[in-house]
């Protein structure tokens, strides 16, 4: 008996919770009106303001500025440029020669590069980002190569494989910090014989900027940075980011570069300006001659300055093109004996002539 | 006539349909419950502009309904000018239906809708987290989430 009445309450229970379900599953559907409004007063609005205390932040970006790109795959192709390779006295006359200064050869490589915003809010964004550029060194005449230097180079020509991390912090509408920090392996190595981690190289910089208008955000701050290819150099920035009017803008990164832009429309955009790059370089060589042996184990300080022109436009959707030409001309070539030697105390020097360049990438862009 | 082990199992298997059903209603009563939570007008994380969001049917839409600067630089109530399709670019941006097809998917979000920035004429796919009563996270993004952009926008009320 005690279980019947159970049993009966419990299917009870049941039947009242399925009809309290049911009825309230329903409601929203009987409760689903049209509530569009035609929005004609729209003077009204300006009445309206924060419900609470909002803190607000300004944002990243300048009206017309060029795509921020997630993704990029890019080539690049530097002409024929020849290479003259002096070492410096060994202290002794016994060396057998250190075979033909001058070379002449062809650059190009890929330059890929990745960039994920992590964290995209308004009080902070996060971007870690990897990046892998090469310099291949198609050398001509290849047998008559015997110089040591102009060796390592064409056996492995140089590469950058990178991890960088940039931290965008807004403090109010009117200010920001930017932080950005960048580890790169830097050197003549492969796939197969990974240059090791104590050679990285770390770069890093801090802005601290006023953003003025839609129209127009700068800021001041100091890098630690390798584009003027020696050690440790610390330079103060200017970023400076201005769009006059739809068409015309300046986004600059001194002295890391700096651009005019002009917008044919909001899907493709011409940049007439420099890029200032450069790294320094861990050398590896294998060869056992008293040259090889010299520079195994160096730093190429790479400095070079590019004035270049560069087109984007828009493909489809947020895939972008962007295709680039100009002159590379080179600041510095020359061979330090280890990554801690001093500045301007080459083993090794190199001067290089100035050929024109072409590059082109295809890009996934940010919203 | 029932085993004693058969009517155990009997008031077992009813309370069990009983507590699923309470869970069922509880569940979608609570999820129900605030999916006009998003209904409102909102300010962009910016500054720039305001949106109402309204529902028509079972979605969500949203409508420019406040500009910070309303005109271009020659005094005229700015145009689509950036949109795509060329046909587009005379229309008004004080009432332009910027947010579409939202359909709310409990607690507390929104998704499946598109999000249109003016500013660059590109449409993005778009979802919306509501993270307190007063504020909207709003993602547009490409493809997957991943590859996207949040604007924080904050509930805005008529002041007296």
């Amino acid at each position: 008996m005690l279980f019947r009445i159970s049993s009966l309450s419990a299917q009870a229970v049941c039947l009242g919770a399925l009809l309290v379900c049911t009825l309230y599953t329903a409601n929203p559907l009987v409760a689903q009106t049209d509530t569009t409004k035609v929005e004609e007063d729209f003077d009204q609005y300006s009445q309206y303001g924060d419900d609470e205390s909002v803190k607000r932040y300004c944002t990243q970006k300048v009206q017309y500025l060029s795509p921020t790109k997630l993704i990029s795959i890019g080539y690049e192709l530097q002409l024929p440029q020849t290479i003259n390779t002096s070492f410096a006295s060994f202290g002794t006359s016994t060396l057998p020669s250190e075979g033909n200064p001058t070379a002449t050869f062809l650059s190009h490589g890929l330059r890929l590069g990745a960039n994920f915003p992590v964290i995209s809010r308004s009080s902070i964004i996060i971007n870690l980002g990897v990046n892998y550029y090469e310099s291949r060194m198609a050398f001509e005449n290849q047998a008559a190569v015997n110089n040591a230097m102009h060796r390592a180079l064409k056996e492995r020509g140089l590469r950058t494989t990178g991890l960088m991390a940039t931290i965008f912090k807004p403090l109010n509408e009117k200010n920001f910090v930017i932080v950005a920090a960048n580890a790169d392996l830097n050197g003549n190595y492969n796939f197969a014989d990974v240059q090791p981690l104590s050679t990285l190289r770390y770069s890093i910089l801090g802005i601290y900027g006023w953003k003025k208008s839609d129209k127009l955000m700068w800021g001041l701050g100091w890098a630690r940075t390798y584009r003027l290819g020696e050690v440790n150099n610390t330079v103060p920035l200017l970023m400076y980011n201005r769009t006059f009017n739809d068409r015309w803008g300046i986004e600059a990164l001194l002295p890391a570069r700096l651009n005019i832009r002009h917008n044919f429309s909001p899907t493709s955009l011409l940049l007439l300006g420099y890029e200032l790059e450069g790294n320094s370089y861990h050398i590896r060589t294998t060869s056992s001659d008293p040259f090889s042996q010299r520079i195994n184990g160096a730093e190429i300080r790479r400095s070079e300055l590019k004035a270049r022109l560069t087109y984007e436009r828009q493909i489809s959707g947020f895939i972008w093109l962007s295709a680039q030409a100009g002159i590379r001309m080179n600041a510095n070539f020359n061979v330090s004996a280890t990554e801690r030697a001093p500045r301007r105390d080459y083993i090794v020097t190199n001067t290089l002539s100035n050929p024109l360049f072409f590059a082109f990438s295809i890009n996934l862009v940010s919203p | 006539m029932l085993t004693m082990e058969m009517k155990k199992w009997q008031l077992f298997t009813w309370t069990a349909v009983a507590i699923v059903c309470c869970y069922l209603f509880l569940n979608t009563y609570a999820n129900d419950k605030y999916a006009d939570a998003i209904i409102g007008v909102w300010k962009t994380g910016s500054g720039k502009g305001m949106v109402r969001i309204y529902k028509e049917g079972n979605k969500y839409y949203g409508k420019i309904v406040w500009l910070k600067e309303p005109n271009d630089e020659n005094g005229k109530p700015k145009v689509d000018k950036n949109n795509s399709d060329e046909s587009l670019r005379n229309r008004p941006l004080l009432g332009l239906v910027n947010l579409r097809d939202f359909v709310y998917k409990g607690n507390k979000v929104w998704e499946d809708g598109r999000i249109y920035d003016p500013e660059n004429g590109n449409d993005y796919s778009c979802e919306m987290k509501l993270t307190d009563e007063n504020t909207l996270e709003v993602r547009g993004y490409i493809g997957v989430s991943l590859f996207g952009r949040t604007d924080i926008w904050k509930r805005q009320v008529k002041k007296d």
